[in-house]
Order: C-alpha cells, then structure tokens, then sequence
C-alpha cells in the first residue's frame, strides 16, 4: 500500500502536478523521491514489485486493484455492485509507465462534449450520477520493439527486352544494410477491455517513463490475463506498409522494380501502465453493457452511443419536413419514380440490416479480439488438461442447445428481414407488370414505404446491440501475477 | 361576376360560330384579340358532335394565353412525344400555346406546351394533368378527359393551382424515409467507435530509420509470355451505351416541352 512517508495518511497523484499529494499533510513529492522514502520507511518494501489489494467483481469475474483504503463498490466492467474484497497482492514492476494527465473533471468534460454532439444519445448517458462513475485505471500494455540492425534482402525485376511473343526481365537481389525500429506500438493486456475500445485510444510512447509506484496513488490497476505475444502480428502489420514506403524513398529499390520492399523484424517486449478513464453503462433491462473509455494522457474519448429511438424519430420527422419543402419546390414526383424509390431504399435497407447483423455478430462474441481469443483458447485448453470437458468442448445438452441457437438465430434474421424482402418484391412486381393505372403504383410504394418505414426499428434495435456488449459472466480469469 | 364571364363567353362562342369554318372532326378559330388559335383535329372521332361543342367552350378561354389544340390520331410512326412536338412547331412555330394529343395507336395521352404557355405548363405539370385525366381516357371518356385538362391548364394558367392528392402522399412517404435514413446513415457514420489508423499509431512511436547502404545484385533473368498483337493498339477503348438526352431545345432562347400517361 502506498502511505504518505511523513504521516502514514492516503497519498494521490497529481496529474496537473505530476507529484504524488498526501490528501493529510498536503507533503508533495515526485514518484520517484516517494518510492525511495517508502523503500526507507518499510523494510518489507522490495524495489521490483509493487502491492496493492485486489477486489473481485462476484457478477464477472473482472479484478481491480486499489492502493490506498478506499473500497470498490462496484465493478468497472458489468456495473454490479458486488465487489468482494479478495486479498493483498504484489505484483512485479511493469517497466513504464504513462502517468494521467488528466483530471477526471477534464475527462468527464472531454465525454460529455463528445456525447453532447450526439442527438441521439439517450438523456441517461449524461447524468451526473453516471458519469461520476468514470473510474482511472491503469491498464497493463504490451509494448513492441520492433528491431532490424543488419543486412534485409529484397527481390526486384524488370523490364530487360523483348524478343518475339516474350518479355525478358532482368531479376536483382537488392541488399539493404540497415538499423531500424519501431519502438511504442502497444495492445492492452486485459482481455475485459475490448481491443475495439483500446485500439481507439492510441498513446503517445514518447511520454512514457520509467515504473514508481507512487504513480498509482489513488488510482485503480488492472492485472494482465492476455499472453504478451498475442498481438506481435498485428503490430508488424502495422509498421509494414511505413517500413515499405520509406525503403521506397531510396532509389535502389525503385530502380531494380522493388515493389514492395519487406522487412524480417525481431520483437522485444516490454509491459507498461497506461492511464485510462473507464465507464460501464448498463441498459434498462440490465441485459447489455456499454462502455465509454478515455485516454487518461491526451484526453481522447472512445464511447458507444446507443439511439434513443424517441429522438430519432422526432429529429428523422424533423428532417422530413425539410425534405418535403424541398421535394414540392424542386422535384415532381411520378408513381414509378416513387415505386422506384420505394425499392432503392428497401434494398439499402437490407444491405445495411445484413451488414449491421454480421457485425453483431462478431462484437457479440469477441471474433476479432484477439485478446479474448487468448483467454479463451487458454481457459479450453486449461479445461481440457483436466479432463473437464469431452473432445469438442461441450457437453451433448451444450452441443443440441448450441444447434437450437444457431437455428433460432437464422429465423430471428429471416423474421428481420421480411419487411425489406417485402419492400423489394411488392413494387417490383408492380413495375415489371406494366400496368396503367397510377393506383397500383402508388399502393405498391406506400406499401413498400410503409414497410421501410417499420425496417427502421430493426435497424435501430440493430444499431443499439451493436453499441453494446453481453454483461461479462463469471470466468475466473488466469491473471499474471508476476507481469 | 360569374354571370358576366358567361355572357362573355357566350358571345365569343357566338362569334366563333359565325367566324369559324366547322368541319365533322376538325374546327378552328382565331381569337382577334391575342391572335391565338382554336383547333380542334379529332382523327380518331373521339368526340361526338355534342362533345366538340362543349369541348370549344373549354378550350376558348386557353386562347387568351396561346394557341390551344386538341389533336386525336390512330396512326403514329414515332414516338407520341416527338409527334406532338413536330406537330405544333409544323402548324404554329415556337408561338406560345399547347398541344393535348390523344394517341390511339400507343394509348398515349400527351400534353405539349411551348413559349409562354410552357413557362406555367411545365413538363411536370403536364405530368400532372395527364395523371389526373388518364382514367377517363381508360374508361372511353374521352371528352370528360379533354375537358379535365382543358379546365386545369385554365387553372394553372390564371395562376391557381392543381389538386394532386396521390402526389402528397407519396411525396410525404418519401420525405419521411429519406429523413430516417439520412438520419440513420449519420449516426452510423458518427457512433461507431473506430480503431487508430496504422499512421496515428507509428506517429506515437520512437522511431529509428537508417539505410546505411544498398546494393543491387543481377541473379537472373525471367521471361512472360506477352503476344505483341495483345500490346499494340490496346489504349482505344469505346463507351458502350449511346443515350441522347429526352429534353428539347433550339436556339434563340425557345423552349417547350410536355408530359404524357398511358391509358
């Protein structure tokens, strides 16, 4: 625990400070002047790990750690009120740290603008009683270094000569001595703080700096449960196309018809603590989860923003009535331009139902969080070595219940979806019989409108599962302790 | 005031009826006081005799604004636009006026306008008055049709306006589905939250970048099969659709133009 060396009192950092304050006597003092203070004070202190008490949400699962006396009364990831108070922990010195920058008034100020911007935000999102739940965490990163000092080989080929019905390229080896890296490309290690929240707020490596605990003074931590290596992939793709780009620059490489110049890069890795202001927003129902993060450093603001579809149809009539004005002034509108109309609009409809429902689905169940993955893949195999599940992982209720789901979720997307299919094709016939009358045509449009009409509250049902999360269940998460 | 309309209405048919030469399915008249022309060419004998008498008292009052024609043919080679067109420029030029033509052989109602009488009869107006009228025309009336929209050109040219309650609503469905989708692609535009692009991420990092020499060393040679016929003349290319534009114009500042239903 992290006490003020002078009276024993709870100690915070300062962010527009950048010092650790003793809430008691007011002493200040620079993380690192606290940490040797501390190491004098207690002989128990060890100069590589730091301490602190764990709390364990009994609803999730999620752990957070606090430095100083004050309980957690409710967890950052579901919401739930019921943290238990779980045991002190000490855990190795990560080996930077990006100190909050900004105050939690400033985040707040950062997120309210941010959803303010939003008219359909619902009015909830904005209470104080909620975005006084923003909470500083300090969440584990893995930090890459990505190296190559020496010799990197490239292929290159081109246009020689031609003789008869073929073309000769000459074809070069293109040998580059050189010393690069790309130090600071980060991934959160926390498999509860989704890769789509993290990956929307980039720091700046360039500020951090070396681990003290006294930086952790009055704010929150969270332990790493992702393996360190998971994201080395996803990183080297990041640089690749920079790394390319700049060999391009060297004329050798254009020259010899280098196209596309690679880079074999070797990883070293280091962990990190990095400033972020969480918020869990769970809905009415208390089925769905939304969450709003901000960079604790630069103050960037990442949130899910559900409709409240109130507002959206009073601001959509709103705009409608311009849209009329218009229409009447500038456009006359003939029965098969409104048919046609009707169609276009049906099948934008469904495109963007289908595309919406894909989404869904991936967010819903974590596809493409690598993170997650990690966790998950390890928890099976962690299973499997104690013989607790069969071959395929699930048990045969587990197997016909997993069947009945996916069947049930093909006729949920069917029954979604026959409004737009209904839209498309009642209009269509219409056109393609060729009939005179206008009546047909304008039934079959306001019909089909009708039915797009109603299509939007499956897109905005849509829309909202898509701005949010399933409440986390209980796993017992495998945290590294020594990270 | 009304009773004065109809007096003068009914001197001018008088003075039509002793001015104009009348023939069993074609009449004209010339109003003296604009120099506007009456013509009525019933080809196909749509009208009976009754129906043509009430037909003119319609069309009269049109003459105040332009020539106004009532043409019915069974025969047609080209399109039923391009006959009303050439038909009225053959028999009065670019002179402001409108042209109803009933084209039995496509079942195409057409209304033509040019000069000033097109400045108030758009093509969209003529629109309009064809979809009002068609179902009479459908139906075999073929006078009430006419006179339908020999009353609402009057309508439009003394400046009134034309009911068109179909047109409403579909234009209020079409408002309000635009305004909800217009809205919905916005918030999906702005409410997402979206992963940091490559370059935000490199421009957090220390980055280090030295190229301290590059070589390029001959290893071989390969070749492609590439015909020389494929390789010449390969930068012509045509579009492959040809439209010409709908619309009509000539030079000297002249317009016209009009709209049609099926029947």
């Amino acid at each position: 625990m992290i006490k003020c060396p002078n009276c024993a009192g709870e100690v915070q950092f300062n962010p527009k400070l950048q010092q650790v304050e003793c809430k008691y006597c007011g002493s200040l003092f620079s993380p690192e002047e606290l940490s040797e203070k501390l190491k004098a004070v207690s002989e128990k202190a060890v100069n590589d790990s730091y301490e602190g008490k764990t709390y364990t949400c009994s609803q999730c699962g999620a752990t957070l750690m606090t430095f100083d006396d004050t309980a957690i009364t409710f967890c950052s990831y579901c919401g739930s009120q019921a943290m238990l108070e779980d045991k002190m922990l000490r855990i190795n010195n990560p080996d930077f740290i990006i100190p909050f920058q900004k105050t939690k008034e400033e985040c707040v100020e950062a997120y309210k603008q941010k959803v303010s911007k939003f008219l359909f935000a619902p009015n909830d999102m904005k209470e104080s009683f909620v975005v006084d739940k923003f909470r500083g965490i300090y969440m584990p990163y893995v930090i890459y270094d990505l190296k190559k000092d020496g010799v990197t080989r490239n292929l290159g080929s081109k246009y020689a000569y031609r003789r008869g019905d073929y073309v000769y390229y000459h074809d070069y080896q293109i040998v580059a001595d050189v010393d690069i890296s790309y130090e600071g490309i980060s991934y959160d290690l926390v498999s509860k703080f989704y890769d789509n929240y993290s990956t929307a707020i980039p720091f700046r490596y360039q500020d951090a700096i070396t681990f003290r605990p006294g930086y952790l003074a009055g704010y929150y931590a969270d332990a790493l449960d992702v393996n360190e290596t998971v994201y080395v992939d996803t990183a080297m793709k990041v640089i690749a196309p920079d790394v390319g780009e700049r060999l391009k620059h060297r004329k050798e490489f254009r020259k010899f018809g280098c196209q596309n110049p690679k880079v074999l890069f070797q990883n070293e890795q280091k962990i990190g603590m990095f400033p972020v202001y969480f918020l869990a927003i769970r809905d009415k129902n208390n089925q769905k989860v939304s969450y709003a993060v901000v960079n604790g450093q630069t103050g960037k603001v990442a949130v899910d923003l559900p409709i409240d579809f109130r507002k959206y149809i009073f601001g959509s009539l709103l705009l409608s009535v311009v849209i009329f004005l218009l229409i009447q002034s500038f456009l006359v509108l003939t029965p098969a331009s409104i048919t046609a109309f009707s169609i276009i609009t049906a099948l934008l409809s469904l495109v963007i139902s289908i595309h919406q429902n894909k989404k869904i689905d991936i967010r819903q169940h974590h596809k493409d969080d690598k993170g997650v993955i990690d966790v998950l893949r390890r928890e099976y195999i962690r299973k499997r070595k104690e013989s607790l599940l069969p071959d395929t992982g699930l048990t045969k209720e587990q197997k016909l219940s997993a069947q009945l789901e996916k069947k049930n979720q093909r006729k949920r997307k069917l029954k979604f979806l026959y409004k737009e299919i209904l839209a498309i094709i009642i209009p269509l016939v219409i056109l393609f019989s060729n009939l005179a009358s206008d009546l047909y045509y304008y039934g079959a449009a306001i019909i089909s409108l009708l039915l797009v009409i109603l299509s939007f509250y499956d897109l905005v049902r849509e829309h909202n599962l898509l701005v949010s999360n399933p409440l986390p269940q209980f796993e017992k998460r495998g945290g590294d302790e020594n990270g | 005031m009304a009773k004065r309309i109809s007096g003068v209405l009914f001197v001018l048919l008088l003075t039509f009826c002793a001015f104009s030469n009348v023939y069993a399915d074609s009449y004209e008249y010339t109003n003296e006081d604009t120099g506007f022309v009456l013509s009525i060419m019933d080809d196909a004998a749509l009208l009976s005799e009754k129906d043509l008498d009430h037909l003119i008292s319609d069309m009269l009052p049109l003459t105040e604004y332009g020539n106004i024609v009532f043409k019915s043919i069974t025969n047609n080679a080209t399109s039923t636009a391009n006959f009303a067109r050439e038909y009225y420029h053959n028999q009065y030029g670019t002179a402001s006026g409108s042209l109803l033509l009933m084209d039995m052989y496509h079942r195409i109602i057409y209304l033509f306008s040019d000069g000033n009488n097109y400045a108030t009869i758009t093509s969209s107006k003529a629109n309009i008055i064809t979809d009002n009228i068609y179902t009479y025309a459908t139906r075999g009336d073929y006078y009430t049709c006419a006179s339908s929209a020999f009353q609402q050109m009057n309508t439009l040219l003394a400046g009134g306006k034309i009911m068109e309650p179909m047109r409403y609503i579909g234009s209020v469905l079409v408002a309000i589905v635009t305004g909800f989708l217009v809205n919905f692609i916005i918030i999906m535009i702005h409410s997402r939250i979206r992963s940091a692009k490559a370059e935000e991420m490199i421009k957090n990092c220390k980055i280090k970048f030295q190229i301290r020499s590059v070589t390029a060393e001959k290893i071989g040679e390969h070749r492609v099969y590439s015909p020389q016929s494929s390789d010449s003349g390969s930068s012509y290319s045509s579009s492959g659709g040809h439209f010409s534009g709908g619309g009509h114009s000539s030079g000297g500042g002249h317009s016209g133009g009009g709209g049609g239903h099926r029947f």
